[in-house]
């Protein structure tokens, strides 16, 4: 079970495969990352999902030193302005919204009492989401109904190097240089060695590409091309800047929607991460720029970032002995906080089908299925996002909602638009709770309900639905600020985390 | 809470239900379950010329029936008693070469660091993986002969046990007739049953041999293989698949062994798989056949002993479609994936389920009707599935198992892992326990077990089995579960 593992690149991507690797590898295997201070990470990637809990729990990591060390703090929800149309704000909490009855789903009932309900939104029947609009902040309580899952707001650059700091004390081996050449086996292509500008030449079994949009191994030495998915996710630019710390310190991470794209706002403790994120034939460099200084909540820090992408995927991500992770495989905009925990999942499948036996076919076609399946439903979710608005205010809007989608996609809305349905998967990030909240957040009104919901006197429905409402906010009221919690330096005790959006309670 | 039938003018009011056999049964109640508080009534025609019915089989029911006997509030032990009943913790699989249980429910021991069954991909190459069910209790329980019920509390290990079901099914269904009609099913029985209706409309009424006219918003169609509603009446194709494993279905009864056994008996035999179940007074013996020679010789060995036997020709395949219309069709009117190790009624009570989870109202609604028939065609498949995994070693050449199981497998021997999908009918640990135990091994394992030596583990796995032996030491004996009642 022995085999040397390099892995180019030391940004997210490149230090979370280090760290895993170093922990859950066979003592046998060596693990060298390179990474050029000269070329520099992307600087941003900042909001995560419930899964990092998992994943720092699996490396053995503390949460209080991790939140010290990163800066970070927790995050309950995402909350979409604008998105839908104009006016609409809704949450994605990492929550289910209600609890079944009998049998029926909650929402069924919530749709068949909204008449009567005008103030009662979808938000009220979620824990998470009412902590997260009083910026507060509490571990999910004991009863499974209720359960949710929690997050973080973090530095990147941080929490890379809080990551190599582990990586290197469990013997990961660190090389700074950038790399000029890649060799490859006359035989079968495969990558046999980098050597960088240095000279230096490291040889090696197993190849990690981390290098980012570059995609140094396995896009540019392996020719893996580039699947592009632009006509769906139009947006190809970013501006990133930062800014003063908010006294409120939100407990969600806030996206507003623009007149060409979207704005991301990121509370951490010591600064706030903002950003537009826009399509470069509506709007120019300068204005997204203006727009987005415009907008802060707080006095900017530093100079604006500028970040140019196209969302898609290489048409794999393991070819040969080479395994893409992070930017370097695809990319796909972080409205829904995506790309950290597909990092996650490649780091994770990556050890669950590691080439001991030597031979690369199974590992490599198991992992490339599973990643592909993982990147198309993230896909269609984010698709979602852009193509469901009813704004008339732009072209881009307009274009959005008239695109053609894919099938996939198409079949989910039309079952939920005739029934309310919401199709089901096991596998896959986003599950019923969350395709609920965009469906409904956005302004997708069904055609009909479950009838069952339907069945009962309207004014029973109505006071039991309110009942509910008023016990969230009871329990909503009687947690901590978020900024409280963080003055403690996080919580005093950690629960264990599931590898689920929503807290390994439902969906 | 109050039901107020007005305000949901769509809903379905009349359903009617046809069959007269188990599945019809399970049908009404449910249906009568769950839908007639909010208004609905339920009709079940009982057609009693339908099909022959075979009086000898034994039911032989994996865990889902005693959660279903809970949901709708039948009493268990009133059943078993009508009907001759055993508790089963398993399936013990015998053949030449080698012996596995098959347990119901879980091990319950938490990965430390890799799953449990990974330590056994570690110790062992080839058949001796198997030995993983052995840290099951329900399988140190199963072969010491003790039964008892699982407990509520994670802390003990007896929360880890479910239990099957073996029953005499002429008298299940007898029972449950009873049953549904204390539950306000409507219960019509005729001789004959002439269905009105077509492709277009759907089914418009059922008209019985005196003329009674029955009609409802919706029909379940469960009259078996026949298929009156859905086949006969909507003309809805049927494809026979190119996987007819074993061809032909022979029940028969035998005297009851003693003592009673909390377990059921997989035999691989010369012609394919003979099946014992038993119950308080007899054992029923099903065997799969292949081939029309080797049922010649069954059936004259049996001749000559004076058993009485039945036979049915198996024709594995689909419809096209399962719900059409204002029509559902169930078990064996459906499909007809054979049921060697889940039965008609798991199958039939699964895709009612979630026939019920969708719920479509009066309107059409062509999309709920897609998503039914997706999920429905999925489990059929996965069923399927568990046929081939039979028949892997013996009655296939490996090569033609269907890609997706030939392709979990490959991934089950490269990396020890289950390759995860949606919509599995099984738990992913009784997916493994089946395919180690029917022959398929893993090669590789957890890396975090590399560094760990097999000693240690193997210590491990004998003081798991200590500790089991224990708990199933002072578990009762079945029969004396059974007298208890
Ligand atoms: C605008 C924007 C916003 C984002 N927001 C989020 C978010 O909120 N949440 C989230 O989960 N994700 C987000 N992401 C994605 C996230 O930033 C990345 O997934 C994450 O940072 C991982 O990046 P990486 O490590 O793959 O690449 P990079 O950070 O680009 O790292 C590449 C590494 O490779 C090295 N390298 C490159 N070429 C060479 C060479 N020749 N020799 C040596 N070293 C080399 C570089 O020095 C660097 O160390 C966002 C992305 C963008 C573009």
């Amino acid at each position: 079970m022995s085999q040397r593992v390099v892995i180019v690149g030391g940004g997210t991507a490149g230090w979370m495969s280090a760290a895993a690797f170093a922990r859950l590898l066979p003592s046998s295997c060596s693990i060298t990352l390179v990474e050029s201070e000269q070329i520099g990470t992307v600087g941003v990637g900042e909001a995560t999902i419930p899964h990092i809990r998992y994943f720092n729990q699996l490396l053995g990591i503390e949460e209080r030193e991790f939140l010290a060390a990163t800066q970070a703090t927790y995050k309950l929800a995402i909350e979409f302005v604008g998105w839908g149309d104009r006016s609409s704000r809704y949450l994605h909490p990492f929550s289910a919204f209600g609890s079944d009855i009998e049998g029926v789903d909650f929402h069924h009932y919530w749709l068949a009492a909204k008449e009567r309900l005008p103030h009662l939104n979808l938000d009220a029947f979620s824990l998470a989401s009412q902590l997260a609009t009083s910026d507060r902040f509490a571990p999910p309580p004991p009863y499974a109904d209720l359960g949710y899952g929690y997050a973080y707001h973090l530095d990147a650059s941080r929490y890379a190097l809080f990551l190599r700091r582990y990586a290197e004390q469990r013997g990961v081996a660190r090389c700074e240089g950038k790399v000029e050449r890649v060799e490859q086996a006359h035989d079968d292509g495969r990558i046999t060695a980098v050597t960088l500008e240095s000279g230096a030449r490291l040889e090696g079994d197993l190849f990690i590409d981390c290098s980012g949009f570059r995609s140094l191994l396995l896009g540019k030495t392996l020719g893996v091309t580039f699947e592009s998915w632009r006509h769906w996710l139009p947006c190809d630019r970013a501006v990133a800047m930062a800014s003063d710390p908010l006294d409120h310190l939100p407990s969600y991470t806030r996206s507003t929607a623009t007149l060409s794209g979207w704005q991301w706002r990121i509370p951490l403790q010591h600064r706030t991460g903002n950003g537009q994120v826009y399509a470069s034939d509506c709007v120019s460099d300068d204005e997204a720029s203006y727009q987005l200084a415009q907008a802060l909540n707080s006095q900017s820090l530093g100079e604006p970032n500028f970040i140019r992408f196209e969302a898609g995927r290489r048409a794999h991500s393991w070819e040969k002995n080479c395994v893409a992770v992070g930017l370097s495989s695809g990319f796909l905009e972080p409205l829904e906080s995506t790309s950290i925990y597909l990092i996650q999942m490649a780091i994770i499948k990556c050890i669950e089908f590691f080439p001991f036996a030597g031979d690369f076919t199974m590992s490599r076609k198991a992992f490339n299925r599973w990643m592909e399946l993982e990147y198309d439903r993230v896909r269609d979710f984010l698709i979602l996002h852009y193509h469901l608005n009813r704004r008339k205010d732009s072209e881009f809007w307009r274009s959005c909602a008239a695109m053609s989608i894919p099938d996939s996609l198409r079949e989910k809305i039309a079952l939920f638009r005739e029934s309310a349905i919401i199709q089901h998967y096991d596998h896959g990030l986003f599950a019923q709770p969350s395709w609920l909240a965009v469906y409904l957040g956005q302004g997708l009104r069904p055609d009909s309900v479950d009838s069952r919901a339907l069945a009962y006197s309207p004014s029973v429905m109505v006071s039991s639905l309110e009942s509910m409402a008023a016990r969230l906010r009871h329990l909503a009221k009687a947690a901590p600020l978020h900024r409280e919690v963080m003055g403690r330096g996080g919580l005093a005790r950690e629960l264990p985390a599931a590898m689920s959006l929503y807290g390994g309670g439902r969906g | 809470m109050v039901v107020a039938v007005d305000s949901a003018p769509n809903a379905l009011r009349q359903l009617v239900v046809v069959g007269r056999g188990l599945i019809g049964a399970t049908a009404a109640i449910t249906l009568a379950k769950f839908l007639a508080p909010s208004g609905c009534k339920v009709t079940w025609l009982i057609p009693q010329a339908l099909h022959e019915c075979d009086d000898q089989d034994v039911e032989m029911a994996d865990p889902a029936l005693s959660r279903w006997l809970a949901m709708v509030g039948c009493p268990e032990r009133e059943l078993i008693d009508a009907c001759h009943g055993l508790y089963s913790l398993g399936v013990e699989y015998q053949s030449e070469t080698d012996d596995f249980f098959f347990p119901y429910g879980t091990h319950g021991i938490t990965p430390s660091p890799a799953p449990l069954e990974h330590e056994f991909f570690k110790c062992f190459n080839g058949a001796e993986q198997a030995s993983f069910t052995q840290c099951f209790l329900a399988t140190r329980a199963a072969k010491k002969g003790r039964f008892d019920f699982p407990v509520d509390d994670p802390r003990s290990v007896k929360s880890t046990l479910r239990y099957g079901l073996h029953l005499d099914r002429a008298a299940l269904v007898d029972y449950l007739q009873k049953f549904a009609g204390s539950l306000a099913v409507q219960c019509v029985s005729c001789d004959t049953l002439q269905v009105e209706g077509n492709e277009k409309e759907g089914i418009a009424s059922l008209v019985l041999e005196d003329g009674t006219r029955i009609a409802g918003d919706f029909y379940v169609d469960a009259t078996g293989a026949r298929a009156q509603l859905l086949r006969e009446a909507l003309a809805t194709p049927f494809r026979v698949g190119s996987d007819s494993l074993w061809r032909y279905r022979l029940s028969y009864r035998e005297p009851q062994s003693s003592p009673w056994r909390p377990y059921a008996r997989m035999t691989r035999e010369r012609y394919g798989w003979r099946r014992e179940a038993g119950l308080q007074n007899a054992t029923g013996v099903t065997a799969w056949l292949q081939s029309p020679s080797e049922l010649n010789a069954l059936e004259q060995q049996l001749k000559e002993c004076g058993t009485r036997y039945w036979v049915q020709p198996l024709e594995t395949g689909r419809c096209s479609q399962a719900w059409r219309s204002n029509c559902l069709a169930l078990g064996q009117a459906a499909a007809q994936p054979g049921e060697l190790l889940l039965s008609e009624w798991f199958w039939a009570s699964h895709c009612l389920l979630l026939w019920l989870e969708l719920l479509p109202d009066r309107a059409n609604q062509p999309r709920i009707r897609a998503e039914y028939n997706r999920r429905w065609e999925t489990a059929y498949e996965r069923l399927i599935e568990l046929h081939w995994l039979h028949a892997g070693r013996a009655e296939c050449d490996k090569a033609e198992l269907p890609e997706a199981l030939q392709w979990r497998l490959n991934v089950l021997r490269s990396f020890g892992r289950l390759w995860r999908r949606d919509d599995e009918l099984m738990t992913d640990e009784s997916w493994v326990a089946l395919a180690l135990g029917l022959g398929w091994h893993a090669e590789g394992y957890d890396p975090t077990l590399a560094d760990i030596g097999v000693e240690p583990l193997m210590d491990k796995h004998r003081k798991i089995l200590q500790a089991l032996d224990k708990v199933a030491e002072k578990m009762p004996s079945l029969s004396a579960v059974i007298k208890r009642h």
